[in-house]
């Protein structure tokens, strides 16, 4: 006979039984696959949404970018129809650009090993001098800003480019002086090569598959 | 293949997840694209007055507009505003490098013409603002007699043209201050 001070049966403490343990454990390997299963969607959908969203507006994709060697087009930059990624970059970095319909714009982070351009290098950028009624490539930091030096040159044009008399050109980006045409890049670590090309006709100087032909752009040495 | 056999478990989860991840791609990158303001724009027009040209000072990398400004020109500025009366623009382009472009709010280049190296280009617009009829049809806008002036239909109201004047060289910076005076940017009420 149970007395009335005695624990209800609800409460009551008892041994620990093996089915009750099995049944505490699955609860718990419930309550942990719950969690395992929440952190996968969050990780696939937020994670993989997002990311892939930032990954074309920064790198681009196939649809919204051209590759030449280590040069790099945004065919849509600029444009009242851009792709949306497109339009985030332009937003993203603050910048007005032409539009790619007007201007075709190559941007390199790279050297044509695929190493990042960096101010503690010097690196060589030859070829043939681009057959456009105006081009200019100039040297930024990679947040687009220029970098100070005392000569005050950021940049050479069309008008300004010291040619090969085989029609060709070579700058030597680089901190310390050299002959020719030098880019000099006393610092600012990481560096963004721009190459802007105008056509005779007005319209962006955008080469077909087969003519291509884009400076290239190699390392000669690193400090 | 232990983990293949739980994914393959899971298939349901992931295909959610997918779901759900292209549906937040889309998301992130239509707001990103439309709802964001240009912070170029934001950025230049908080400093010029409207219907005005402002010539601004070579670029320096102590006088830097904006990201990727190439200092090779000279960059004067007109921050329009069409949403009252349309807007008249005159500039002279006296060779190849020389260019006069139109941005949105939102940065688009939407108008843009260049300088020719055989000759001079002279550039005259109004600028009509975005399905606004009776803007358009006021007497007070009707352009003074003479040639037809060229309309540019404007996507948005409200955006700014930039003049861009090549610096061929040091000897040459004078000669490319002094024409980019022909610059003109007013409203037409």
């Amino acid at each position: 006979m149970r007395s009335f001070l005695s624990a209800p049966a609800s409460f009551a403490v008892g041994p620990i039984t093996s089915e009750r343990f099995t049944r505490f454990k699955r609860r718990v390997q419930a309550v942990i696959g719950l969690i395992v299963r929440v952190t996968v969607f969050i990780a696939i959908a937020v994670g993989g949404g997002l990311f892939t969203s930032w990954y074309a507006s920064t790198h681009g994709i196939a649809i919204n970018t051209e590759r030449v060697g280590s040069w790099v087009r945004w065919t849509h930059a600029g444009q009242l129809d851009a792709d949306p990624y497109s339009a985030i970059r332009n937003n993203r970095l603050g910048t007005l650009p032409y539009s790619a319909t007007f201007i075709a714009r190559y941007e390199a982070a790279r050297d044509d090993a695929g190493r990042r351009l960096h101010s503690s290098c010097h690196y060589a950028i030859q070829g043939p001098v681009p057959n456009a009624s105006w081009w200019r490539l100039h040297v930024f930091d990679q947040y687009g800003r220029l970098i100070p030096n005392t000569a005050n040159r950021f940049g050479f044009n069309a008008a300004t480019i010291v040619s090969r008399a085989d029609g060709t050109f070579r700058i030597d980006v680089a901190r310390d002086a050299r002959p020719g045409n030098w880019l000099p890049t006393p610092r600012g670590g990481r560096l963004m090569l721009v190459l802007e090309v105008l056509n005779r006709t007005g319209a962006a100087d955008v080469p077909r598959e087969n003519q291509r032909v884009l400076p290239t752009i190699s390392r000669v040495s690193c400090r | 293949m232990k983990w293949l056999k739980m994914i393959g478990g899971e298939w349901k989860l992931i295909a959610s997840a997918l779901v759900a991840g292209a549906m937040l791609h889309i998301a992130a990158t239509l707001y990103g694209a439309n709802i964001a303001q240009s912070r170029a724009f934001t950025t230049l027009a908080g400093k010029l007055p409207i219907n005005e040209v402002v010539f601004a000072d070579a670029v320096t990398p102590e006088n830097q507009p904006l990201p990727f400004f190439a200092p090779g020109s000279f960059y004067s500025y007109c921050r329009y505003d069409a949403s009252t009366a349309r807007v008249g623009l005159t500039a002279k382009l006296p060779g190849i490098g020389w260019s006069l472009s139109l941005y949105t709010r939102k940065g688009e280049n939407f108008y843009y013409v260049a300088g020719k190296d055989v000759r001079e280009t002279d550039v005259r617009l109004v600028l009509v603002p975005p399905g606004n009829l009776f803007v358009d049809a006021s007497p007070a806008n009707t352009p003074q007699s003479g040639p037809a002036i060229p309309r540019v239909a404007l996507p948005e109201a409200e955006g700014i043209a930039i003049l861009r004047a090549p610096i061929k060289g040091h000897a040459f910076r004078r000669q490319a201050d002094e024409q980019r005076g022909a610059f003109r940017c007013q409203s037409l009420q």
